[in-house]
């Protein structure tokens, strides 16, 4: 592999590229599905690499699924002229913030490889769950997914890095879908959207409790059918994990990201309100908020011992007592923010395409609650659980998301179930509301799998770990 | 690849196989896109895919393998894996047997020059759009893009069908301090589209928008630009005209068959070949993709098929399905909405008060069953009254039914754009007048 690296390497500096890399990527995916006692088993090889050059000052980027000496070579000289031609229309030369060289190997760690599990065994498990959530006929859809994937990627750099790393995901969850001929309702677990997914290996599908809480969910589902809409106004509002997650992720990572800070996505997935002068004088959220990027933490989806700029891993506060602090960076970008050194936050989905900064693990941190002390101290207020949809507008401010379910607190209890429950706000006056976190007894790693940006579009993966919290009068119930 | 490398794939993988049915479906991709931001090009990219999908099928089992690599030995182990997949799955009685050759029509897909395009130019129609960004003191980012994609299916039951087609596209947004402006086109030739009038459009759309005030959330008479219109028409397709949620009775239009379910002035067809649209003349099943008539002047004609669902629900497949086995259905798209007589300026001279509206962005489903959807308005939003646009306005949020929305219609625009949104689209719509649609709350900006 080193000597396909090399051929990329040599080729760009012999045509004056005064920065080059080149990563080759190796993806196996398996989806084991099952949709109303219907397999779908896939399996997929994502096989390629893609060269990324520096000349006259100005990035080129050509990738090829082809993995061949002479495909290197010809794809080298696109990704020269490419660079060449941007370089008429750069304002400013790229500059790459210093980072030492690396020559290593990485791996997620993990007991049980999940492709070594056999399909049958794992349609075995899905059927049973199948039968579960079908029992009950107003359940019109039951569905349900195991996910396997191993990334291989090396990487080899102009400056002498060369990194090779393994990273295994693994995933699994189900939902049942019921219906009364009027209304639609769903439940999910372990999470919405088809399955939760951590770096780690099969050990955690045999560890997810699937079988136990498949009759929950489908009674729950079912239950929402004639359960009332969740009312509207100002309500104390618990904000359980599998909702909280995705909160973390629109509101605090997309913001964070620099380069929409600095307009690059302006013209798609949009900007920030966290402008330049905000770090270190923006108070995002109330002392009790702690938001900390993290691409070391074990399970996350964003765990990696390189990103796609040979930058080493990372720890760091985003948000410490409520005050905002550090943004996700890259080597190219740093400086703007007055920053030496990338914060290790450039990635590329797969082999083709190029990278940029995407959002890290980003996890609020616990706190110190016991989660029934906090609905016996929220009377009359909601819990919401598990995301079922967002929305929020391009500078990350206006925000509206439904959950699969809500309940009313009563007697320090969780009551009367309301179906349909969104809130909506704005990003700083929510954070501030938060005035009461779980501890770390329940406090749990949710990964997203389908973060979209960029153009042409990217889709990056990412872990979110939070518990069940508290806000203030938040606005709840559909605003008509 | 050509169609000719394509098919010497295929036959290879169906001679390999022991499988006594066997499917391949092979796709190339190769895309060119220029990225520019803060007036400077920030990323210039090419990337060249080619994957193959093999189905093995042993009676109802059925498995599915794939790769990126198109070698021998990657080819063989795809077979492999797909029969061993396939082995082990449990049956599926759902499945139908794979089809034969049919007949289809031609379309025009593929322009050579769009397809052959390099960065060269790319970069010189960028550069016209920094050029009148400095011009104005404006900030520019966007893209432009061309790219070709070719697909081929083949199987054990004589099918070989193959079609390619080119799409160029830019989109484009100007901004001041406190406001921007958007706009958009693409074409399958990269000759026709007309970069000047997209820069035009964006430059005095930001322009129009600086120092926007805030209004109060509220029902509102909007006119919505084709690339709103099409962001509404893509929840549609995914809830509304799939023919497995029909039939499953998830969509806002199950039971409302030859019934008024939306304002007498809509006609809406699935068209892959209407000269705007840029489909493909088959679906993943191998059948004739048809044009397909949704809803007639208001009336819920019916959903596109897929070959399971169309059975199973006694219809006709339309070519819109994905390949077995499929538990998702079929989706249009490739949607037109028949245009009316009003130009977009007529349309905003008959309003007395409302809001012109340029796109929407991040718009999401609340309510699937109704088809409630909320999104932001972006890039453009203005008070219009007494005819005319008055001032801009800051964003708001909108929480709306579209089957709703679509009944409160006023006025359908004559001029069709192929328009996207941020989730997909490219549907060939025109602008729309639509009363009472509401805003639930605003935004900052």
């Amino acid at each position: 592999m080193k000597k396909l690296c090399n051929i990329a390497l040599t080729t760009a500096k012999a045509k004056r590229a005064t920065y080059a890399d080149i990563r080759v990527i190796f993806n196996t995916v398996e989806d084991v599905s099952m949709k109303n006692g219907r397999p779908d088993v896939s399996y997929r090889e994502i096989n390629g690499f893609g060269v990324r050059v520096i000349v006259n000052g100005a990035w080129g980027f050509s990738s090829s699924s082809k993995v061949a000496p002479a495909q290197v070579r010809k794809t080298t000289l696109e990704a020269v002229e490419i660079a060449r031609q941007a370089a008429k229309f750069q304002r400013k030369p790229i500059r790459l913030a210093k980072e030492p060289t690396y020559v290593d190997f990485w791996a997620t760690p993990y007991i049980e490889d999940p492709f070594d599990v056999p399909v049958d065994e794992k349609l075995g498990l899905l059927s049973e769950i199948d039968k579960i959530l079908r029992r009950n006929k107003k359940v019109i859809n039951a569905t349900g997914n195991l996910h396997a994937w191993r990334e291989h990627q090396w990487m080899a750099t102009s400056e002498g890095s060369f990194i090779e790393q393994i990273l295994l995901r693994s995933g699994c969850g189900y939902s049942a879908e019921t219906s009364n001929g009027k209304i639609l309702q769903k439940r999910s677990y372990p999470c919405a959207f088809g399955r939760q997914c951590v770096t780690a290996g099969y050990e955690y599908v045999r560890a997810a409790k699937l079988i136990e809480n498949a009759a929950r969910t489908r009674d729950e589902a079912v239950a929402l059918l004639t359960a009332p809409v969740c009312p509207s106004g100002k309500r104390d509002t618990i904000i359980e994990g599998s909702m909280l997650a995705l909160q973390i992720h629109e509101s605090c990572g997309h913001p964070t990201e620099l380069d929409r800070v600095l307009g690059h996505e302006a013209n798609y997935a949009g900007r920030s309100f966290i402008t330049t002068d905000k770090p270190g004088k923006l108070k995002y959220g109330s002392d009790v908020v702690n938001i900390v990027a993290d691409s070391t933490m074990p399970m996350g989806l964003a765990t990696f011992g390189y990103d796609d700029d040979a930058v080493r891993a990372q720890r760091y506060y985003v948000v410490e007592n409520g005050l905002y602090k550090h943004y996700f960076t890259n080597r190219d970008l740093a400086h703007h923010a007055g920053e030496k050194r990338s914060r290790g936050c450039n990635r590329a989905h797969g082999y083709s395409k190029i990278p940029m900064i995407r959002m890290i693990n980003l996890s609020l941190l616990p706190g110190d609650w016991e989660y029934d002390d906090l609905l016996a101290d929220t009377e009359g207020g909601l819990v919401m659980e598990m995301n079922k949809s967002w929305s929020i507008d391009q500078m990350r401010i206006n925000f509206q998301f439904g959950c699969e379910a809500a309940w009313e607190i009563k007697n320090g209890k969780k009551g009367k179930l309301y179906r349909d429950p969104t809130y909506q706000g704005k990003t700083v006056e929510f954070w501030n509301s938060c005035d009461a976190i779980c501890n770390n007894k329940y406090w749990h790693p949710w990964g997203v799998v389908n973060c979209g940006k960029g153009q042409p579009g990217q889709t990056a993966e990412m872990t979110h770990g939070c518990a069940p919290s508290r806000f203030r009068n938040l606005q709840v119930g559909i605003a008509r | 690849m050509k169609a000719k490398a394509m098919q010497a794939i295929c036959k290879k993988m169906l001679k390999w196989t022991s499988a006594p049915t066997a499917e391949v479906r092979i796709h190339s991709f190769r895309q060119g896109l220029t990225r520019f931001a803060d007036n400077s090009i920030t990323q210039n990219v090419q990337e060249l895919t080619d994957g193959v999908t093999f189905t093995a099928r042993f009676g109802n089992r059925i498995g599915s393998a794939s790769s990126t690599s198109v070698d021998d030995a990657s080819l063989k182990r795809v077979v492999s894996e797909a029969e061993r997949v396939a082995r082990a799955v449990n049956p599926d009685k759902d499945l139908l047997p794979f089809l034969g050759m049919k007949k289809y029509k031609k379309m025009l897909g593929f322009v050579r020059k769009t397809a052959d395009t390099g960065p060269d130019f790319r970069a010189r129609q960028v550069g016209k759009v920094i050029k009148a960004a400095k011009a104005k003191r404006l900030t520019t980012a966007g893209i432009y893009s061309n790219s070709v994609a070719r697909i081929a299916i083949a199987n054990t039951a004589g099918l070989f069908v193959t079609h390619a087609n080119s799409n160029a596209s830019t989109s484009i947004t100007m901004m001041t301090k406190d406001s921007a402006g958007w706009a958009s086109d693409g074409h399958r030739d990269i000759d026709k589209i007309p970069i000047k009038n997209v820069i035009d459009t964006a430059i005095d759309k930001a322009l129009k928008s600086h120092k926007p005030k805030a209004i109060k959330p509220g029902k509102y008479t909007v006119i919505l630009e084709p690339d709103a219109v099409s962001n509404l028409l893509l929840f549609l397709a995914w809830g509304g005209l799939n023919g497995l949620a029909l039939y499953e009775k998830r969509s806002c239009f199950s039971g409302m068959q030859n019934k008024l379910v939306v304002n007498p002035k809509i006609t809406l067809t699935d068209d892959a070949y209407h000269p705007l649209q840029n489909g493909m003349p088959f679906d993943w099943e191998g059948m004739p993709r048809q044009a397909v008539t949704l809803i007639e002047k208001g009336r819920f004609i019916d959903g596109v098929y897929d070959r399971g669902t169309a059975k199973k629900a006694k219809k006709k497949p339309t070519g819109h399905g994905q390949p077995q086995p499929n538990t998702w259905g079929a989706f249009p798209g490739n949607m037109v909405v028949e245009p009316g007589d009003a130009t977009l300026d007529e349309m905003i001279a008959s309003l007395d008060r409302g809001i012109l509206v340029t796109q929407f962005h991040y718009t999401n489903i609340i309510n699937p069953k109704k088809l409630d959807i909320t999104g932001m308005t972006r890039s453009g939003t203005f008070w219009v009254e007494k005819g005319k646009i008055k001032y801009p306005i800051k964003n708001m949020r909108f929480t709306q039914g579209v089957p709703l929305a679509l009944r409160n219609v006023r006025m359908v625009g004559k001029d069709l754009k192929n328009a996207s949104s941020l989730f997909g689209g490219g549907f060939v719509v025109p602008p729309l007048m639509i009363k009472d649609f509401t805003f639930s709350s605003g935004t900052d900006f």
